[in-house]
């Protein structure tokens, strides 16, 4: 049983995300404001923490960056502000992940259950030496398994390709082209169109929001790459 | 006494008195120094005409020729030499005895009755010839030595008299004198200018100078005519003439008197006249030339301004005329080539030193440049005025450019709070719409309101993003990361993103891409979200079971990217307008979609510096992204 602390000054959305998280069985703990957020921190134990950064008093950011000086557990924030920066500013302060709103509920669910896997499974699950790991993603090339923080993911032989040369190479920049070449092992010829369907298939199945990816990311103009930003 | 006084007739009668008085007492003061200081007068024969002076000059004068001529009769051996000595008798009633050095008798012309004058008279000729004058007494009525002898009698027998009736006519002369200063100009009212006092004084004293010297000139006339003939006649001219020259005097005593006394004589002159006049002219012309030289003064300052200012307002082009034509006459003055060469090419150089100036300026505020200043020290005026205003251009624009991006950043700002407040009731709506979508509700309708609510509110939340882009797109507020952009991989993968909603819509894609890669500078993501609401609004406007044209094509100096689909509706909108905020190509706006896809679309392509193109060809709507492509 896992016990979610919802930081918001909005009452209402508190409620609405407390019906959804009881719904699927998590116990939920409300404050209003980054203050509140603390005490119940230094009170209570919480597994998770979903915080709004616009709040009266302390913000989202700062009771994050309060909050990482003693506690590790996954903070998703929650954040009227669409722009770039504030995401990365976020992320850097601490924070695990963030939804943006107006949200899907049902995606800050699928957040907020990829990060209590990860953060109950970290070290427990022994990992082999040869796997492959990005993110929450572990590839077993031997077994020829994918997981996602510690689901297997079913994937068609082309995608798993695909994934293994990006896995391979993290951080690394292919354009459609060269992943033709090197997943195909041939000419380009006009074929390459295919490619980014393939990860926009992979996307779909790595990601819980795949218009705006966490880990296999959209380079545009340029090709794809891995990427893990927590690292 | 006041009633004599205002009497004119008593005035004139003194006037003629006063006259005749002054010459009386004239008369009898001579008379009565000729008494007092002749010889004649004072000797013993008191009768003795012929001591005075006066006969005695007289009859030396008459005798001499008398003489002469007897001296020549009796000494013919002198007469060649004094032959110019013209011999005549001796005129009545002279005569003379001539004795010769001997003491005889060479010649008697004396007649019963004749007195030898004066015992002392005796001539005496170089050869010692002597002579005696005599005379006939009485003379004959008519001669002037009849004349002399009776004005010689007067004066002895009145030889006592002259003195008590001189001073008496003095004393009355003077008593008048004085009655008439007093009277003079007078009137019962008191002392009143007319007639001759009116006249200016100068002209007055030169009338009566001229009269007074008229007869002082006719007395001396007169009495220089015939010394000899002291007439009744003569003594009458010359009383008349002293008498005329004594009114004379008189009356300008008089008037001077009465100008006096009247007050302030001076007014009345014809110098006082001159000098008035002569001062008003003078100070009239004086004022008329201050004026004409003020207004000369202004005038020139005006011309000196306003050529000044017709010069600085002078085309460049004449001035450069005027100040070449001056330059060139000084060269033909001086014929100074080399030097004028010299001069003009330095001038040119100048000049062109200063338009480059100019044009740089300009050049850079074409560019944008809105600080850059010109030094306009130095400057030729005419440049100089450009140069400024220049610059007042470039603080025109960038007061204007500063005004829009503040006006541009603060309704960005106020679009980005606004939709970030409409986010939050947002975010409750979609949730509790969502909520009631899991709750068992019965009624068939209930379920079909939470679905159009549902829809709405997707479609809201759509809104507020692209509003949010919108405005920040239009308003620079993004932060653009151009990067090497390679244009075929980026519509590979957008075909791919698109790949099951296309086929969702029944819309077969189809990539037109070059072999090689089509790199131009731009923003990966940006440009993505370009073609994201380019591919949207196919996918949403297209006639199913067509097919969405993608290509990549690359000319001299430009790279593009165009999409290419047939409208299911047609487009009756001109294809500029389409691009506008809130345009949508149906009229009704029935379907979803903000609007603002096209519009998001343009700026961002702007706002990396490439174009956005649409063109609508009856149903087939073409849109076109542009981009300045190197070399490559």
């Amino acid at each position: 049983m896992y016990t979610i602390l919802i930081c918001d000054d909005e009452p209402d959305i508190r409620a609405a995300l407390r019906i959804y998280l009881t719904g699927e069985g998590y116990d939920v703990l409300e404050a209003g404001t980054g203050d509140r957020a603390l005490e119940l921190m230094a009170e209570r134990e919480v597994h998770l923490v979903l915080m709004d950064i616009m709040m009266p008093g302390m913000d989202g950011m700062t009771a994050t960056a309060k909050l990482r000086e003693t506690s590790n557990v996954p903070v998703i924030l929650i954040t009227a502000k669409s722009e770039d920066n504030d995401k990365i500013l976020g992320l850097t302060v601490g924070a695990d992940d963030y939804v943006t709103k107006p949200f899907n509920p049902l995606e800050v669910l699928a957040r907020v259950r990829a990060q209590l896997r990860r953060y109950a499974q970290l070290g427990g699950m022994a990992v082999k030496n040869t796997a492959l790991v990005c993110g929450g993603v572990v590839m077993d090339d031997e077994a020829k398994r994918v997981t996602l923080h510690g689901e297997e993911i079913a994937l068609t032989p082309t995608e798993y390709d695909i994934l293994r040369l990006l896995l391979q190479n993290p951080g690394k920049v292919f354009s459609s082209r060269e992943i033709y070449s090197q997943v195909w092992r041939d000419e380009p010829l006009s074929a390459e169109g295919t490619v980014p369907v393939h990860i926009r298939h992979l996307r779909e199945k790595l990601e819980i929001d795949p218009a705006s990816p966490r880990l296999l990311k959209v380079v545009w103009g340029k090709g794809y790459k891995l990427e893990d930003k927590r690292k | 006494m006041n009633r004599l006084l205002n009497s004119y007739a008593a005035r004139v009668f003194a006037f003629l008195l006063c006259c005749i008085l002054g010459l009386g007492t004239m008369v009898c003061a001579l008379s009565f120094a000729y008494c007092r200081y002749e010889p004649g007068m004072g000797t013993g024969d008191e009768r003795n005409f012929f001591q005075s002076e006066l006969a005695y000059e007289y009859a030396q004068s008459q005798v001499w020729n008398a003489m002469q001529g007897a001296y020549l009769a009796d000494r013919p051996e002198s007469r060649d030499t004094n032959s110019y000595i013209p011999v005549r008798e001796p005129e009545d009633p002279f005569s003379c005895v001539i004795y010769r050095a001997d003491g005889s008798v060479a010649a008697d012309t004396r007649k019963s009755g004749s007195r030898r004058i004066s015992a002392d008279t005796v001539f005496e000729w170089t050869d010692g010839y002597t002579a005696e004058c005599y005379v006939n007494l009485p003379a004959r009525r008519g001669t002037l030595l009849y004349n002399y002898v009776t004005l010689y009698d007067f004066l002895y027998n009145g030889r006592d008299l002259f003195l008590p009736i001189g001073m008496g006519c003095a004393a009355l002369t003077l008593l008048l004198f004085v009655f008439l200063m007093a009277a003079a100009g007078r009137t019962p009212e008191g002392v009143k200018l007319g007639g001759f006092h009116r006249w200016p004084l100068e002209l007055y004293a030169l009338l009566l100078g001229t009269g007074a010297a008229g007869c002082v000139a006719a007395l001396l006339e007169v009495v220089r005519q015939d010394i000899s003939r002291y007439s009744d006649v003569f003594a009458a001219a010359c009383g008349t003439m002293i008498l005329g020259a004594g009114m004379c005097c008189l009356l300008g005593c008089m008037t001077l008197s009465a100008r006096i006394r009247a007050g302030k004589w001076w007014r009345n002159t014809v110098a006082f006249f001159c000098l008035k006049w002569g001062w008003r002219l003078m100070s009239w012309c004086g004022r008329l030339l201050l004026r004409c030289a003020l207004r000369l003064w202004k005038g020139l300052r005006g011309f000196v301004r306003g050529a000044g200012r017709a010069a600085l307002a002078l085309p460049l082009f004449w001035k450069a005329a005027v100040v070449y034509g001056a330059f060139a006459l000084v060269n033909i003055i001086l014929s100074l080539n080399s030097i004028w060469n010299g001069d003009m090419d330095a001038a040119v150089i100048w000049a062109a030193q200063q338009l480059k100036k100019l044009r740089d300026a300009g050049r850079a505020l074409a560019a944008g440049d809105l600080g850059y200043t010109v030094d306009t020290a130095r400057m030729l005026p005419a440049l100089k005025e450009h140069a400024e205003n220049l610059s007042a251009v470039r603080l025109g624009m960038s007061r204007a450019v500063d005004e829009r991006m503040k006006s541009e950043r603060f309704r960005t700002e106020l679009i980005t709070n606004v939709s970030h407040d409409l986010k939050t009731p947002l975010t409750s709506i979609v949730s509790y719409v969502d909520l009631l979508k899991n709750e068992p509700i019965e009624s068939e309708k209930a379920r079909e309101y939470i679905d159009v609510l549902d829809r709405q509110s997707q479609r809201l939340k759509k809104l507020t993003a692209d509003l949010v882009d919108a405005s920040k797109a239009s308003s620079g507020a993004l932060t653009v990361n151009p990067e090497p952009v390679d244009l075929g991989e980026l519509v590979r993968q957008s075909a791919g993103e698109y790949a099951e909603r296309f086929a969702a819509a029944s819309l077969t894609p189809v990539l037109g891409l070059r072999e090689e890669e089509t790199v131009v500078t731009a923003d990966g993501r940006l440009l993505w979200r370009v073609l994201d609401n380019l591919l949207t609004n196919a996918v949403k406007y297209s006639l199913p079971g067509t097919r969405v044209y993608l290509d990549v094509t690359k000319s001299p100096g430009t790279a593009s990217i165009s999409v290419k689909n047939i409208s299911r509706e047609a487009l009756n909108i001109p294809a500029e307008e389409l691009m506008e905020r809130f345009v949508r190509g149906d009229a009704s706006r029935s379907s979803e979609g903000s609007g603002l896809g096209l519009s998001i679309a343009r700026s961002l392509t702007e706002l990396m510096g490439g174009e956005l193109r649409i063109t609508l060809d009856g149903d087939l709507f073409k849109a076109e992204i542009l981009f300045p492509s190197g070399t490559k």
